[in-house]
């Protein structure tokens, strides 16, 4: 199934793909660091510190699901 | 599903004089979670109206002790104090004062110090957590403590002296050696120095330059030299300028005027020996007395923390009041052991708990053994309010199911499994961790024959199949397989769902079935949470609410997915039934929750699709067992030879890194499937542990405090 492009296809999906991944990661990070610095101080922070820490996953999330769909629509 | 152990709270109020008696009698038993008494800050005329209230009236019904008695106490109770309390409790001692220690307190510190003091002097370095005697302690303790006491002084006595004399000894064998007595400070024609030096060859040098008569003697002397130097009188002055600038240092002789090395020797023996028996009397009285001093260490543990209890009580001039909570099951036992103990002079009550103000009631979890093994999961996160289910039941369905969809391998499974199974016996500390892991471990292996997959194989290739089905009559499924360009054929292994290939068309684009799968998964899982948050929303808070705010959801989801079923003309329902349903359910969110559940829609999909890392993890995993055995490892089978010891380090290494990542990956993104979108549909957690007073609190007390 050589379609037309598919390599400019793959290109877009994978930096859709690893945008977001870096944006997440990049959120995670800092919010990660917070939420060990309070459960230093305080240890029955980690739910709430988990919790907060992995919301950013949805920005992954996303960037896996539109990285789908370039694949899907367009392949 | 289950609540957590129904409490009681309860109301204890004894005379002051039987104080020590209740506070033994809870101690034994251990059920009573005490619930510190706090001072009220009412405004003064109030105060005084309710101090010793409830005192009196307690200590004139002491002997009324029927049950219908104490519910209409506590009701009574309940109500007045209900109706002027700032607080929320229902209590109406607010106003007390806080209890103070009991007269032992202060003592049983005293002989603490003692015992720990002993213990030191002894060498004694562990602590028991328990007594290891009914009896209680049997040493006399301050014997022993004025005993010890005065064999250490006499033990630092003559280790001082001992010091002191061998010190002289070194010094006097040195002068000894040069031939220094006390009449050298008395010589007519020559002058003589004795000292410590550094380098008595550099003075030797200054002095030969002075071009004047002198004798040098030196000997070793500690990490220096000790010199005598004898000069021609008259020159002293000069000598002495040297002498400084070689940081010659004088020694006092008049110090060592009358010693002889041999008298310094017997004496240095004569402590020696005192020394010896010292501390071999030492090393018996620990030896006879370590046991008692443990015990009696755990005792005055015990007895301090008894006696400070009514720190947390609130108190009249004539009685004590202890409220806390106990299991509702063993109310019974604890009224009885404490009328046992006092005969008959405390006042027991329940009071009510206050269910709308979601009062603090520690919580006690209990669940079958099996599953008792992943509380340690709930407690992760937090213990469930007592109002609340104990999601722990749910976690031993659910967290194995994911984990084993997120590893599912065969061959993984079971190095797992024999991995925790060793440690678990290893580590007995963590032996709930290892229980849960093992139960993931059995989910893997029978997800990893649903996937059909071993070690990363989901094939063998056309050789390996035939010599399979004609030697060992384990014939597998033939297939034909095209990757990159070119077609092989391969025997797979058995499976329902290869999560590498099977796809699904869903709206003219391949999906991977297993992401499918997951999502499908967690759909189910999410509202399975909603229903759950709508029966713990309407425990706490009635119907009403509990609709508006969780089945609201599910409204919204049904609604969706008419709307766009009907759009697609898929089914014979106006689209407008499925909008309608949209709207409602978005109006009973913004009733239930207001703005911020509004906000919180599209979290609820992006929750759904968060399930997708059931497969991907997986996926991931594959792919990785994939390209370690098919991209690495085989090509070098194939050479023969020493590539195929090759192949095998990499296969070890390269499966042994993908099972490191396969309890890390599946482990923590199951959890936080639970805790983060499962939970947040029905769980607020902030629960108080059940920690009755007793000795295993005592326990926790002293590690916390250490």
């Amino acid at each position: 199934m050589a379609v037309e492009g598919a390599g400019l296809i793959a290109l877009g999906a994978a930096l859709t793909f690893v945008g977001s991944a870096l944006a997440a990661a990049w959120a995670q990070s800092r919010i990660g660091v917070a939420a060990v610095g309070a459960m230093a101080e305080k240890e029955s922070l980690f739910g709430k510190g988990l919790i907060l820490t992995v919301i950013p996953e949805t920005i992954v999330i996303v960037g896996f699901v539109v990285a789908f769909l370039i694949v899907g629509i367009a392949g | 599903m289950k609540q957590p152990e129904s409490m009681m709270k309860v109301r204890i109020v004894a005379p002051r004089s039987m104080s020590y008696s209740v506070i033994s009698a809870l101690y034994n038993l251990e059920l009573f979670h005490v619930r510190r008494h706090e001072k009220a800050h009412v405004s003064g005329h109030h105060s005084e109206h309710k101090v010793d209230h409830p005192g009196h009236e307690h200590e004139d019904n002491h002997n009324e002790r029927s049950h219908d008695d104490h519910s209409q106490h506590a009701s009574h109770h309940s109500h007045s104090g209900h109706a002027h309390d700032a607080h929320h409790s229902h209590d109406d001692v607010g106003s007390l004062d806080i209890g103070t220690p009991l007269n032992e307190a202060d003592a049983h510190s005293k002989s603490l110090l003692r015992v720990r003091a002993v213990k030191s002097i002894l060498g004694i370095n562990e602590s028991r957590d328990y007594s290891t005697s009914k009896l209680g302690p049997r040493v006399a303790l301050d014997k022993l403590h004025d005993e010890i006491q005065e064999l250490h002084t006499s033990l630092k006595d003559a280790e001082e002296r001992a010091k002191h004399t061998r010190s002289l000894y070194v010094t006097v064998e040195a002068l000894e050696k040069l031939g220094v007595d006390s009449s050298l400070a008395h010589l007519r024609y020559v002058a003589a120095f004795v000292g410590t030096v550094k380098d008595p060859g550099l003075v030797e040098t200054k002095l030969k330059q002075l071009r004047i008569h002198y004798e040098l003697k030196h000997t070793p002397y500690n990490d220096d030299h000790l010199a005598l130097i004898v000069v021609q009188r008259g020159h002293e002055s000069t000598v002495r300028t040297i002498l400084a600038e070689s940081s010659f240092v004088l020694l006092p002789l008049d110090t060592y005027k009358d010693l002889t090395s041999h008298e310094l020797a017997v004496s240095l023996a004569k402590y020696n020996t005192i020394i010896d028996d010292t501390e071999r009397k030492l090393k018996y009285l620990a030896i006879e007395h370590k046991k008692d001093l443990l015990d009696y260490e755990v005792h005055l543990l015990e007895e301090i923390k008894k006696a400070e209890l009514p720190l947390q009580f609130a108190t009249t001039s004539k009685s004590v009041i202890a409220t806390g909570f106990v299991p509702k099951k063993s109310f019974e036992t604890i009224t009885a052991a404490l009328d046992r103990a006092t005969n008959h002079a405390v006042h027991i009550e329940e009071l009510p708990i206050d269910h709308h103000a979601q009062e603090a009631v520690p919580v006690l979890l209990h669940n079958s053994k099996k599953i008792k093994n992943f509380e340690i999961l709930t407690r992760l996160y937090e213990l469930p309010s007592y109002f609340e289910l104990d999601p722990t039941s749910l976690l031993f369905l659910t967290f194995p199911l994911f984990y084993g969809i997120m590893l599912g391998d065969v061959g993984y499974g079971l190095v797992l499994f024999f991995l925790f199974f060793f440690l678990k016996r290893k580590v007995p500390d963590a032996k709930a961790w290892f229980n849960v892991l093992m139960y993931a471990a059995v989910m893997s292996i029978l997800f990893g024959a649903v996937f059909g997959e071993y070690f990363g194989f989901e094939h063998v290739g056309v050789e390996t199949g035939e010599s399979l089905c004609g030697n060992l009559g384990v014939c597998l499924h033939k297939e034909v397989i095209v990757s990159h360009g070119e077609s092989h054929v391969v025997y797979a292994f058995p499976h329902l769902l290869n999560r590498a290939h099977d796809t699904v068309s869903l709206l003219g684009t391949d999906i991977l079935t297993i992401l499918i799968v997951s999502v499908i998964v967690g759909v189910l899982h999410l509202n399975f949470g909603l229903a759950l948050g709508f029966i713990n929303v309407y425990r706490s808070h009635g119907l009403k609410l509990a609709i508006l705010e969780k089945v609201s959801w599910i409204v919204m989801q049904i609604g969706l997915v008419l709307f766009v079923l009907s759009k697609m003309n898929l089914i014979i329902i106006p689209w407008f039934v499925g909008a309608a349903l949209l709207v409602l359910s978005v109006v009973m969110i913004y009733m239930g929750e207001g703005a911020k559940g509004i906000v919180e829609i599209p979290g609820l999909f992006s929750n759904m699709l968060s399930y997708m890392r059931l497969g991907a993890l997986g996926l991931a995993s594959v792919v990785l067992a994939v390209v370690i055995n098919e991209g690495l490892a085989m090509p070098l089978m194939e050479k023969g030879g020493i590539f195929v010891v090759i192949a095998l380090l990499i296969m070890i290494f390269g499966h042994g890194i993908n099972i490191a990542l396969g309890v890390i990956g599946p482990f923590l993104h199951g959890i936080r499937l639970h805790y983060v979108e499962f939970y947040s549909k029905f769980f607020k957690g902030g629960g108080i542990e059940y920690i009755p007073f007793g000795k295993k609190a005592q326990m926790e007390g002293e590690q916390n405090g250490s």
